[in-house]
């Protein structure tokens, strides 16, 4: 026996593992993003307000969906991956800067300008050809030369705006990544720097000086920025700037911290400490930006801020190379859930911004009240019936309470319940005169819904049960009258199997009075079955039900199963499902134990 | 020409023959099986009790049009889901299937039994593939054309004009507040929004039995597939399979089932018919699987495998059609319990808000504290739920060898 149960435990962690991977597949499947139509704003808004956008990201992150799924690569993630993706962003960004504007008011494009400066050696050249008194060897020389250099031609079009679809994948990645890019967004922020017509010691000196006479401009606008990147030039025109500007925006929100007390949590007095630390740090961080169109000035200010805080944040991001492996497998939902799973948390509910456990715990009560109810009534009366019906098999009796419990169980509780509601309580619409209706009207006295009604704080404990009984009567009866059919039938067969078995013969034959033999030795293995019944009524008790708590305005786990699917509330979703499930495998643990001990006829070596 | 050993098989009496007999015997179970018959019937031909299309329709102009006919699968503007199509696609294909099951009974009644129910599973099979390419087609293409108000055009009394109507000339979402003209008759009144209740519930009937019949199908597939591997090669596919069965048990179906509902942005009929499919096929799968571990060791299947004959064939020819007993049974509770499920779900709001579902209307019922709509609806859901329920009990006790009479 201990072994049979010991055999059964173990191959519960299978299953149950096997279970909770389900889930997880099932919270990631879920199409859309969990929560996003609950969390304060919508998918569409979701990039128009910011502080709705900042609900989103907090939201993300505190649901640890900013993670990867299975394995996390960031730590490859380099300084051209960071900069594509911000390029996507900044294409779509409408501002025009000042220098922008006035390059293209002269009627040349941005990618004329650029060609001339990218075009200025082979110009060069051109021009020295162009004296008409050149000696012929040098002349071809020059050509040869002017070969190498090459003309490049620039794509005058600007370069397609990004479709929407790309833009919000890009930002919601850029913001995913976090921590991870912090250093290369630092980087990116810092890395190109103006071409001022002082400190200009590149090969494009002349040419940037060319370019500004030619468009009368001075130099120092920023129309654009030329860098020298290994073998290739690379030319950075107004998007330089957007880059930028995103690059520190994006700095500002990837380099904060995530807060150690979460919503609905009170912490010890040293988190709390820590924790008002961080979010000051975080509120400094969060300023730390400019706006399109702001002075070099401005911006070299905010860089020296972040070049401070580097100082100090570079030790919290560097990395040992265990560190990184380990990463690579614990930085992922996976893990994170499992974590989580290990401490039997379930996260936060959107709803009610507080632990899912908790809101679980204030729900799971009112189920267990009406269903151990309802278990109960429904044992009491569904037993007696049982009996009745086989021993008195094929009679009048027995065939009309087939009949009767057949009926009960094809109406649907929800129908049984409406009814209730419309017609037992107080507002009842039938017709007070009819005979039928003053029969009827005569138990309309059940309320409407509700646990109780018990408003004040000062009740007896007696006047609080009283009014709680009294509002359970309905939902207990609606809930009751359909299981009762299930077990009376499950009582009828367990006890017609009995009977008809030879030591019921025996008994008889000695001359027990039919009562002894029913009640003393039938009844008492014919009930075996519906007794282990009960073990798998355990996650019933704290499941409840669904359609009368919602009629009934119950505020049980019916009712919250309701709610947060209404809501989007995957936490709680997922919760009640775990829970749920969890307790099933136990009831049927139970149920087979229990049926063991009770019948020392069943062996399970 | 019937021979004497013709006739000999003639007498033989196979084993579903003498179940349909036990079955006969029981007689509300069998009328419950003709009054199921007598809802498929009204979800078929709701369309010629009540449509807002006149069947034969002469206008001002004189030329003669059929706009009822038309109506039912060549114009989305009158029925636009796909389970008023395939029931419309029924209906307009039923006297042709008519015609041909009474032609191949005659031909088969000459024949052995064993050619007879080759021809009757070959015919059964042509005609599920013709009505599925035809609903796959109806389903693809999209054609609207503008329709007239005939009902208006007939009320006003053209004297041009010609009209032969359905007894109710409305359809059902059709909200006609305060509009009556000759031949619009609320039989048991309008809702709230001015639709008609009866219409309503009429074409309720489709959704329902339409979600119990293909929800029942696919988790009847599932679980014989499943059910039969699992039974038949046992070992390691068995335990795989058993131990998805339980996991799938330990859910709460109904739980589950919200759950999967939650994940949709718009809960349409389909995704109610896929998901309570997919949840519900454990019970099958552990019937075939038993069936399948206590038929597989038995003569006749040794004697198969001894003839050489493929797994394949072994499984679905010789020992699935002795299993399917239990399966026959539970697919028959199951079309009531999926027909509840269905209506609960639309109870509560998370079904889908185009149909007029038993379900809506009770909820509607209760908003408006429209007692009589209530009541009506739930009492649809009861009959159909006990109707399925009833003669499940009666294949059930059927099958039972020991409750021959």
């Amino acid at each position: 026996m201990t072994q049979y149960i010991l055999k059964r435990l173990l191959l519960m962690v299978p299953t149950f593992l096997l279970i909770t991977l389900l889930v997880f597949v099932m919270i990631n499947l879920a199409p859309g993003t969990a929560g996003q139509a609950a969390s304060a704003s919508g998918s569409e808004q979701a990039d128009q307000s910011a502080a709705a956008r900042e609900g989103y990201r907090l939201f993300k992150e505190q649901y640890n969906l900013d993670l990867p799924i299975i394995l996390n690569f960031r730590f490859l993630l380099d300084e051209d991956n960071v900069m594509r993706h911000l390029e996507v962003v900044a294409r779509n960004l409408s501002g025009t800067i000042p220098g922008e504007r006035e390059a293209f008011a002269v009627g040349r494009t941005a990618a004329g300008v650029v060609a001339d400066i990218v075009n200025e050696p082979f110009h060069a050249l051109a021009r020295e050809l162009a004296d008409p008194d050149l000696d012929p060897d040098e002349r071809a020389a020059l050509q040869r030369r002017q070969q190498e250099v090459g003309f490049r031609t620039i794509d005058p079009r600007r370069p397609p705006r990004p479709a929407q679809g790309a833009i919000f994948d890009s930002e919601e990645r850029l913001e995913d990544w976090g921590h991870a890019i912090v250093p290369e967004l630092l980087a990116i922020s810092r890395s190109y720097v103006w071409i001022y017509r002082d400190d200009v010691d590149s090969p494009w000196l002349d040419g940037v000086g060319i370019l500004a006479e030619t468009l009368g401009l001075d130099p120092s606008t920023r129309s654009g920025s030329v860098e020298w990147r290994g073998e290739n030039w690379r030319v950075h025109t107004t998007l330089t700037d957007k880059v930028r500007f995103l690059a520190v925006q994006r700095l500002s929100v990837n380099a904060r911290r995530r807060v150690l007390i979460r919503d609905g949590e009170r912490g010890t007095e040293e988190q709390r400490a820590a924790n008002r630390m961080i979010v000051s740090e975080n509120n400094r961080i969060s300023q730390w930006t400019w706006s399109l169109g702001d002075s070099p000035e401005r911006q070299q200010e905010i860089l020296a801020e972040w070049e401070g805080w580097w100082e100090e944040a570079s030790i919290r991001y560097e990395r040992t190379g265990l560190q990184t492996l380990g990463s690579v497998f614990l930085d992922t939902r996976f893990a994170a859930y499992w974590a989580n799973l290990a401490r039997l948390d379930f996260g936060t509910s959107i709803r009610y911004r507080r632990p899912v456990m908790q809101v679980i715990g204030e729900h799971w009560m009112y189920s267990v009240y009406l269903s151990v109810m309802s278990l109960l009534l429904a044992y009491f009366i569904s037993v007696p019936i049982g009996i009745l019906a086989a021993v008195k098999q094929n009679t009048f009796a027995d065939r009309g309470v087939g009949i009767a419990l057949f009926v009960l169980y094809s109406l649907p509780s929800f129908f049984v319940a409406t009814l209730a509601q419309t017609y037992l309580t107080p507002a009842s619409p039938l017709d007070a005169d009819s005979f039928i209706g003053k029969v009827i009207n005569f138990f309309a006295v059940f309320p409407v819904s509700g646990f109780n009604s018990v408003e004040a704080i000062e009740v007896t404990t007696w006047e609080l049960l009283t009014n709680t009984l009294w509002h359970m009567v309905l939902p207990v009866i609606c809930l009751t009258y359909m299981s009762l059919a299930v077990l009376s039938r499950y009582a009828r067969t367990g006890l017609l199997d009995v009977i008809r078995s030879d030591y019921i013969r025996t008994a008889r034959a000695k001359g027990l009075s039919e009562w002894v033999v029913i009640m003393k030795h039938a009844v008492r293995n014919g009930m075996i079955p519906i007794l282990t019944l009960l073990g798998t009524t355990l996650p019933v008790l704290i499941g409840g039900s669904i359609v009368i708590e919602y009629i009934f305005v119950i505020e049980g786990m019916g009712s919250l199963m309701i709610g947060s699917i209404f809501f989007r509330d995957y936490n709680v979703i997922m919760g009640i499902l775990l829970l749920s499930s969890i307790l099933t495998l136990v009831g049927i643990l139970l149920s087979d134990i229990s049926y063991a001990l009770v019948d020392p006829r069943i062996s399970f070596d | 020409m019937a021979t004497s050993s013709d006739k000999a098989y003639r007498e033989y009496a196979s084993y579903w023959a003498i179940v349909w007999e036990q079955f006969r015997k029981q007689r509300s179970s069998y009328w419950a099986m003709w009054l199921i018959f007598g809802l498929f019937a009204l979800a078929i031909y709701a369309p010629v009790f009540s449509s807002s299309q006149p069947f034969v329709w002469r206008g001002s102009d004189g030329g003669l049009s059929f706009p009822w006919f038309s109506s039912l699968l060549f114009n989305r503007n009158v029925f636009e889901n796909g389970v008023d199509l395939f029931f419309n696609l029924l209906l307009v294909l039923s006297p042709a299937l008519l015609v041909s099951f009474l032609l191949i009974r005659t031909r088969a009644r000459s024949m052995k039994v064993s050619d007879a129910a080759r021809l009757h599973r070959q015919h059964l099979l042509f005609w599920n593939l013709i009505i599925l390419a035809a609903f796959i087609g109806l389903m693809l293409t999209e054609p609207r054309t503008a329709l007239p108000e005939y009902r208006e055009f007939a009320a006003a009394g053209l004297e041009s004009g010609f009209a032969l109507f359905p007894p109710l000339r409305i359809h059902y979402e059709d909200t006609l507040h305060g509009v009556t003209g000759p031949g619009i008759v609320h039989v048991l009144g309008q809702d709230n929004a001015g639709r008609d209740i009866f219409v309503r519930l009429l074409y309720g009937t489709r959704v329902s039995l339409s979600i119990g019949v293909i929800a029942v199908s696919i988790y009847i597939t599932i679980g014989i597939v499943l059910g039969s591997i699992a039974g038949y090669f046992g070992g390691r596919t068995d335990i795989v399979v058993v131990r998805l069965i339980e996991i799938f048990l330990c859910f709460p179906a109904f739980f589950l089932i919200l759950t999967f509902i939650g994940f949709l942005d718009q809960p349409s009929i389909a995704w109610v018919m896929v998901i309570i499919g997919l949840i519900g096929w454990t019970g099958p799968a552990r019937l075939v699987r038993g069936e399948f571990l206590r038929l597989r060791n038995i003569d006749f299947v040794a004697a198969a495998r001894a003839l050489g004959l493929s797994n394949t064939r072994i499984i679905f020819r010789h020992i699935l059609p002795n299993a399917m007993g239990p399966v026959l049974v539970n697919a028959t509770f199951g079309v009531a319990s999926a027909v509840l499920i269905e209506s609960t779900l639309s109870f509560l709001g998370f079904g889908d808000p185009t149909l007029p579902s038993w379900g809506r209307i009770l909820a509607f019922g209760r908003s408006t504290s429209d007692t009589q709509m209530m009541l009506i609806a739930g009492f649809a859901i009861f009959v159909t739920v006990s109707a399925f329920n009833m003669a499940g009990e009666g294949i059930r006790d059927a099958l039972d060898p020991k409750l021959r009479k």
